[in-house]
């Protein structure tokens, strides 16, 4: 309530200080800055959120501009429902700038998104048939207001509103699951689909976000000068607009504001000398990916901390009272809950994966085992949809898994930890959880942006649990952490957190007791039998053999991709083919004797 | 009498993950000393230190008598430590040859020079002789560990260091790797080994260390530990 | 009509050349540093300018002809390949300079951040450049004098045919270095790992630095290459790198051989597109880019990547 408050009173001091104002050419300047924070409140979802880098925006701009221009004089409609308009065209072609991006990588999405801005500034430069031109569109329709075209002043307060109701719906999306899931995108895609965000359609979604407010940008820049030429599309303004948000701060919301005050006053100042401004724009942005990653907000942010000193705080006790929140699963307790069979890939010469078959039970704790290379990791990526086996055939709770994506398996009620932990370290502990979460709240688009009471009763409802599954593991003293801050024990903890956020109903374990000492393994040990009295059916791939040989009902062995062996622990320990699997091929008879002797008491 | 290699106390850590806690590892020059310990302990992370690949977050590592903790690994080289990595890693887009000739860049060798050290290795591994213009990337997965060897003793190292040679490979090659790493200590190269696989390793060498969560729980003879029945828990787990 | 065809058969063929040594100048980089230049545009143009500068100090005994407007002498003798050389040579500097300020501090941290600060360092030297040369395009004289020669009906000018050869030359050199040099099989080492390029004995940091100035210098050389057939300009760069980065992903970024194929097909193909509608041939290129880019996102020949989970 005190952001909207805040908020509300800077739009309302800036609205009366454009009130006295009568000079035209600072008008001009409060214009400008409502209009580049447009863009950059849209571009800070696409970059500071999302984590997209777009070098294409000015694209987008002229989608609205160019939208707008051709709505209002070739084919004569009213300036408000051509500004409409504008702005969806402009959405619309958010969708195909981000179609290809979703394919590509790295230097090639950067790629993509600059060959996609000099399409467009190319297309409206030479098709001056249609566009203008260096020409340009003459004419174009202002907004009225009562009839008559709206005054400098006016036009400010128009931008200043629009301002204040997008910093306030974006807010209201931005703080609740669609935020997390843009986070999650740009910490770790493949995390973030394990916990069921659906990372295309997402992508989609901020590239769609960015361009409409792009757009309207543009479009009020087209009717308020009443023309448009090429000359306002480049790929200094692409640049301008990433320098706004990397500036003021990506991935706050108090960065669009500052970057676009600071930089559209800078370039006032400046416009006299081109050279110049390009210039200081260069040096801007080495400036800020030097010396203020986190942009001016970063700094700001900083300097309140500073004041108060946090000492790191301890995790706590796990409540045993706690309960997990799990899915209501109204099965035959006999029917297996995963069976696998045949399951095979390869990759070029390595077949880590020969026609394996397994059978899960639920309730009962399954551990995988075998050397290094045998294969353990790939099925686990297998069973949750990282691979693509080149064979077999997969059901869970009687669905086939086929070939359905990560983030749909995670939906179907299988949740899994990494080997390498992926957390999003940026995150909060809280903030982690919540995303397992994620699936299974209901709030859409519409919703979270409005802020509607539904919306908040499924962020109220999914923090409760959160601080349940806290409760449980122990870790509600360390909620508000950041997550890539805590020692790595408690980071394993909060990765298991994350996965039984996603009520699943088998949790698949990647080494969850790697780099963890004798005492901590011993814990860890303690917490899967809770989670398994819980009703969670757990797959746990280990190497520790003291914590397998102790919770686990069931064991597979796997070596070189195939299954060697399975049992009880006490079975698989004394079969002969695991001892010879894992300690090598036996050098001197003799001393494997003495060796199976001294294992006796 | 000094030590060829000292590692004291050294202590790694990747971020929050601490894969290595104050281990202290000694080598005598001329002898084959293995660490063994189960996947995850820490053994290839103490190695790539020793190699120069990963900073020590404390402790020190000092070869014959000189503090290399602070050294860049392309210099260690120079100073006489070879490196045969996990997995291989032999240049797969070159060839054998020009594999070879790389591992003695260091030596900054005349070609007639270079030619020597090549015909050398391939008299102790007549199999890469046969595959000399091979693309590296076509050999078994045999071959291409004896490549990685040779490829680190063209450097002319006065320690090797073999990180987990059985690895992915078939018994019988696997014998026929560790027959090799008894005739390299016969001309007075120093082993270094990290193998997974204890029996093996324990079996050719002189003195090893067990290494469990990163830390050195127990050290002997390659004969002492063969008999062990910690080492057998480290890998099986206790109580069986 | 066939001289109309021949005509853009050469011209493709010259303009692609220019664009396979500059998607070369990227492989080089991004192999070696999985990084490269978003810049190179801008050190395409400034070697052009720089270019003229030296033709200008060159001849600056009367027959010269002003700055802006050199006259063909000026070019003559050894002056153009010395021009060339010794852009070449600054450009490689500025590189290492680029590695060391831009990518060096950014390389391996997640996030790609080096992509913004080498188009940073791009603007800086963009403005620097403007400040000190203008805004104004400049004409390059070519050596071989600038008339049209007729062949086989077909208009063709010196300079297409000095472009061609000379980036043909390098490529050529370029590919045995890589092949058959003790550096150049360093380079593909590191390539490969530079870990393992470590054990070795290889200085990374150095083969690294070594990367950038040839990838620079070869930038550099393209800009004093082309600017004789259209004229020096600091905006010019911007479209040679991103076509030249198109025909690289094209052929697969980590494949120098591809992306000499991608920069050639890409050229040819311009030249056929600008036959039919001149006006539309850099939107079909970059159309086509973004699609084959949807299609096949390593490129026609690069290697498929897989995420280690």
């Amino acid at each position: 309530m005190r952001h909207v408050l805040l908020a509300v009173l800077l739009a309302a001091a800036a609205a009366l200080a454009a009130a006295f104002v009568t000079n035209d050419f600072y008008l001009r300047i409060l214009f400008n800055i409502c209009i580049y924070l447009l863009c950059a409140s849209g571009m800070n979802v696409l970059l500071g959120f999302a984590g997209q880098k777009s070098l294409g925006q000015a694209g987008l701009f002229a989608a609205g501009a160019y939208g707008v221009a051709l709505l209002t004089t070739s084919w004569d409609l009213g300036p408000w429902l051509a500004l409409l308009l504008a702005t969806g065209i402009a959405a619309a072609c958010g969708v195909l700038i981000a179609a290809p991006s979703l394919r590509v990588r790295g230097p090639s999405l950067a790629m993509v998104t600059l060959a996609f801005g000099i399409v467009v500034e190319k297309l409206v430069t030479e098709a001056s048939d249609i566009f203008g031109g260096a020409m340009g569109i003459y004419a174009i329709k202002p907004l009225t207001l009562n009839g008559d075209p709206l005054t400098m002043q006016q036009w400010v307060w128009l931008g200043i509103l629009l301002c204040l109701g997008l910093h306030l719906l974006l807010r209201n999306l931005l703080t609740g699951r669609f935020g997390r899931a843009f986070l999650s995108l740009q910490a770790d895609e493949i995390a973030a689909a394990a916990v069921g965000v659906s990372v295309h359609r997402y992508k989609v979604l901020a590239f769609v976000i960015a361009a409409t407010t792009c757009g309207l940008a543009g479009a009020l820049v087209a009717q308020q000068n009443q023309y448009i030429n090429s000359d306002f599309i480049t790929f200094n303004l692409s640049i301008f607009i990433l320098l706004l948000v990397l500036f003021g701060g990506a991935g706050s919301l108090a960065g669009p504001v500052l970057g676009a005050v600071t930089l559209t006053l800078l370039s006032a100042l400046l416009a006299r000398w081109s050279w110049i401004e390009h210039f200081v724009q260069g040096a801007l942005l080495l400036f800020a990916l030097y010396a203020m990653p986190k942009g001016l907000a970063g700094v700001l942010a900083g300097l309140r901390r500073s004041g108060t000193s946090t000492a790191p705080r301890k995790a706590a006790e796990p409540d045993l009272q706690a309960r997990l929140p799990t899915r209501p699963d109204d099965a035959s307790p006999v029917a297996p809950l995963l069976t696998a069979q045949g399951v095979s890939k390869s990759y070029g010469g390595v077949r880590p994966a020969r026609d394996i078959a397994a059978l899960l039970t639920r309730g009962h704790i399954h551990a995988l085992i075998g050397p290094n290379g045998a294969g353990k990791s790939t099925f686990i990526n297998i069973l949750s949809g990282v691979v693509r086996p080149d064979d077999g055939d997969i059901r869970f709770r009687d669905t086939p898994l086929g070939r359905i994506s990560p983030h749909a398996i995670c939906g179907l009620g299988v949740a899994r930890t990494f080997q390498n932990l992926r957390l999003f370290r940026e995150l909060s502990v809280q903030d982690n959880v919540l995303l397992g979460q994620h699936a299974r709240m209901r709030n859409g688009f519409l919703a979270s942006l409005l802020g509607l009471p539904a919306s908040r009763r499924e962020e109220a409802a999914a923090r409760k649990r959160v601080t349940e599954i806290l409760r449980f593991l122990g870790l509600s003293e360390l909620a508000q952490q950041t997550a890539g801050s805590l020692p790595y024990g408690l980071q394993r903890r909060v990765e298991l957190a994350r996965a039984l956020a996603t009520e699943p109903y088998l949790l698949l374990l990647d080494e969850p007791a790697a780099g963890l000492n004798p005492q901590e393994t011993a814990e860890l040990g303690e917490l899967l039998l809770r989670i398994r009295e819980q009703g969670v059916t757990i797959l746990l791939v280990e190497h520790h053999m003291d914590l397998v040989m102790a919770i686990s009902d069931h064991v597979i062995v796997l070596d070189y991709g195939e299954k060697i062996a399975e049992g009880t622990p006490a079975q698989v320990q004394a079969d002969a083919r695991v001892t010879a699997a894992y300690l090598g091929v036996e050098e001197a008879p003799e001393a494997a004797l003495e060796l199976s002797l001294a294992g006796k008491p | 009498m000094t030590a060829m290699l000292e590692v004291s106390t050294a202590s790694i850590g990747y971020g929050p993950i601490r894969a290595v806690a104050e281990a202290s590892i000694r080598v005598e020059a001329g002898q084959v000393v293995a660490i063994v310990g189960a996947n995850g302990a820490g053994k290839t992370t103490l190695l790539k230190s020793i190699a120069g690949l990963l900073p020590l977050s404390s402790g020190h590592i000092h070869f014959e008598g000189r503090d290399i903790t602070a050294m860049p690994p392309h210099r260690r080289v120079g100073a006489g430590i070879a490196l045969s990595p996990e997995g291989r890693q032999v240049f797969p887009d070159q060839t054998v040859r020009d594999n070879l000739e790389l591992g003695a860049w260091s030596r900054n060798l005349s070609s007639s020079a270079l030619e020597d050290a090549v015909e050398e290795q391939f008299n102790l591994f007549p199999r890469l002789r046969e595959r000399q213009g091979q693309m590296a990337v076509t050999l078994s997965g045999g071959e291409q560990q004896m490549l990685a060897i040779a490829r680190a003793l063209m450097s002319a190292p006065r320690l090797l260091l073999l990180d987990e040679p059985s690895l992915g490979l078939a018994p019988l090659v696997i014998k026929e790797i560790f027959a090799i790493i008894r005739t390299l200590r016969g001309r007075g190269i120093t082993v270094l080994l990290v193998e997974q696989m204890a029996n093996l390793a324990l079996g050719v060498a002189d003195r090893a260390y067990v290494l469990e969560t990163g830390r050195v729980t127990l050290s002997g003879t390659g004969a002492e530990l063969l008999l062990h029945p910690q080492v057998r828990a480290a890998y099986l787990g206790a109580g069986h | 009509m066939l001289a109309t065809y021949l005509q853009a058969l050469v011209s493709g063929l010259a303009i692609g050349g220019i664009y396979a040594l500059i998607a070369l100048s990227f492989s080089i980089t991004f192999t070696t540093t999985k990084t490269l230049n978003f810049a190179q545009g801008e050190f395409i143009g400034v070697g052009a300018f720089l270019g003229v500068t030296i033709l200008y100090a060159l001849s600056a005994s009367g027959d010269a002809g002003s700055f802006a407007a050199l006259s063909p002498a000026a070019s003559g003798g050894f002056s153009y390949p010395v021009a060339a050389a010794v852009v070449g040579a600054v450009l490689g500097t500025l590189g290492i300079l680029l590695f060391l300020a831009a990518i060096r501090p950014f390389a391996g941290k997640p996030g790609m951040s080096w992509v913004m600060s080498t188009i940073g360092f791009g603007i800086i030297l963009q403005s620097l450049g403007l400040a000190v040369w203008g805004p104004a395009p400049v004409n390059m004289p070519s050596p071989f004098g600038d008339d049209v020669m007729r062949l086989g009906g077909a208009g063709v000018r010196p300079q297409e045919i000095v472009v061609l050869t000379v980036a043909v030359l390098l490529m050529v050199a370029l590919d045995l270095v890589m092949r058959r040099t003790r550096m150049g099989k360093a380079m593909r080492a590191v390539a490969y790992s530079p870990q393992v390029a470590a054990l070795m004995g290889i200085n990374v940091t150095l083969v690294m630095a070594g990367a950038f100035a040839l990838s620079s210098a070869l930038a550099g050389i393209g800009g004093v290459l082309v600017a004789p057939v259209a004229s020096a300009s600091l905006f010019m760069g911007m479209g040679i790198a991103l076509k030249a980065f198109s025909g690289a992903i094209m052929g697969g970024l980590d494949n120098p051989r591809g992306c000499i194929f991608g920069g050639f097909a890409l050229g040819l193909l311009e030249a056929g597109v600008a036959l039919w509608q001149a006006q539309w041939r850099e939107i079909a290129i970059f159309a086509l880019i973004i699609l084959v880019l949807a299609i096949r996102p390593n490129g026609l020949f690069g290697a498929r990547t897989l995420d280690k989970v």
